[in-house]
């Protein structure tokens, strides 16, 4: 016999089809269901938004998950992790994937709050969009028995997509929830979800190539390691993640690194940053501001000033002037404009 | 002010918590991208968003207490109040 009423189920939440279609259908079944958002500060579209880049269409910077809230009629709480996150990034108990995304310990890790979370509201069973074989890492059938192991979870953890292929849970054998109404979708095909979402008339849902976490992506990853080899000071839940998106990147030495605005926007981010930090940009000339991370001697302020005037409108000049300043201190260098081959060598 | 997503709507979600039903809340923020995610964090939680008034440099938005869960479609169609 089937008693969902009163039985509460908390879910992951990303707005993505897949965790909207999961909580759609135990909604469906009448259970009353709790949405939850970890913001790790790893989520491209939040530093997007802190870049506050002009013209920017504000839907298409929204915060999805709430988003995915609204549609469905339920609260999406949005549950700030940033600092404690950042510990299984840099130390990973299951590894990296291609890039700096610990995807297993992401996973674990918010199951973990979500069951805090839970005891907490006097929630019965945790529930995700997870689809079995769907990606590569976090996804196939060790992997997922694997994180429902290590977050104190088994049986208590439901994913209504593939629920068919997997163990009959708790939820199930207690009759809380209808296994004959969940679903056996796997693999890496969207086929089943798009026709579910038809079923369930959701017409509003990212993309799933879309990406949200910055953690898989190359050239932030490559940033991040840098930062972490070079004990850079790099706070979660600040400027410094967006810091990482943002210019081109450079390493001048083991304790300096610089950053280049590539236009209007970046040099104005860059700007909210300089006090305290040195500053190069080349006056009465199309400049970028670069923006130094570390204490830079002599030799090294000459070497910056020469990438910025590289990066200026005066590059193909023999010599170009750079003013340096820290605060209150100021200086004018001349300079030639860097060598390409030399700056692809210090590129992060 | 100052703030970016999604701390906006952490402090909001934390700040409505210890009010009581149909007090006003009064959100500032100079992110525009708050314009969309407020309604929707509304239409989520079944609070009201009352609508918003804008100047050269800041946002306001309004939000009443609601204890009762409002329709999904509440908050959706609301425009400035201006
Ligand atoms: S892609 Fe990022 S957010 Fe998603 S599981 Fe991996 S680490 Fe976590």
């Amino acid at each position: 016999m089937k008693t969902s009423e009163g039985i509460k189920a908390l879910g992951l939440i990303s707005g993505g089809l897949d965790s909207t279609l999961a909580a759609k259908v135990l909604m469906e079944q009448g259970i009353e269901v709790h949405g939850l958002n970890f913001s790790t500060g790893f989520c491209s579209n939040d530093q997007r938004r802190a870049l506050g880049r002009a013209g920017e269409e504000p839907h298409r910077l929204r915060n999805e998950a709430l988003r995915a809230g609204a549609d469905l009629g339920i609260e999406v709480e949005i549950v700030p992790v940033e600092k404690d996150y950042f510990g299984i990034v840099v130390n990973p108990k299951f590894g990296h994937g291609a890039h700096m995304n610990p995807c297993i310990d992401c996973r674990i890790f918010m199951l973990k709050k979500a069951k805090d979370r839970m005891d907490q509201v006097g929630g019965h069973f945790l529930f995700t969009g997870e689809v079995l074989g769907q990606r590569p890492m976090s996804q196939h059938l060790a992997a997922l028995q694997t994180i429902e192991k290590e977050a104190g979870l088994e049986g208590l953890l439901l994913r209504p997509l593939s629920a068919h292929h997997l163990p009959e849970t708790i939820p199930e054998k207690k009759g809380w929830v209808d296994r004959a109404r969940l679903l056996a979708i796997a693999g890496r095909s969207r086929r089943g979800q798009l026709a579910l979402a038809q079923t369930f008339q959701i017409a509003e849902f990212p993309q799933p190539s879309g990406g949200c976490c910055s953690l898989t992506d190359d050239t932030f990853s490559r940033r991040l390691r840098d930062v972490l080899d070079h004990q850079v000071p790099f706070e979660p839940g600040t400027q410094d993640p967006v810091l990482l998106k943002v210019g081109r990147h450079f390493r001048v030495s083991h304790q300096v690194k610089l950053v280049v605005g590539r236009d209007e926007t970046e040099n104005q981010f860059l700007e909210r940053l300089r006090r305290g930090r040195w500053c190069f940009e080349v006056p009465d000339a199309g400049s970028p501001l670069v923006l130094v991370q570390g204490e830079p001697d002599d030799e090294l302020r000459k070497l910056i000033a020469a990438i910025a005037a590289r990066y200026s409108s005066r590059r193909s000049e023999r010599l170009v002037e750079v003013q340096a300043s820290k605060d209150e201190r100021s200086e004018m260098i001349r300079v030639a404009p860097a060598a390409d081959t030399f700056l692809e060598q210090c590129r992060i | 002010m100052g703030f970016f997503c999604p701390i906006p709507i952490i402090k909001t979600n934390a700040r409505i918590r210890g009010m009581q039903e149909g007090e006003t809340l009064e959100v500032i923020s100079d992110d525009r991208v708050i314009l969309v995610d407020l309604p929707n964090w509304c239409r989520g939680t079944g609070h009201e968003y009352l609508g918003y008034l804008e100047d050269e440099r800041e946002i306001h938005l309004f939000v009443k207490k609601r204890g009762r869960k409002a329709s999904p479609s509440q908050g959706k169609e609301r425009e400035s109040l201006k």
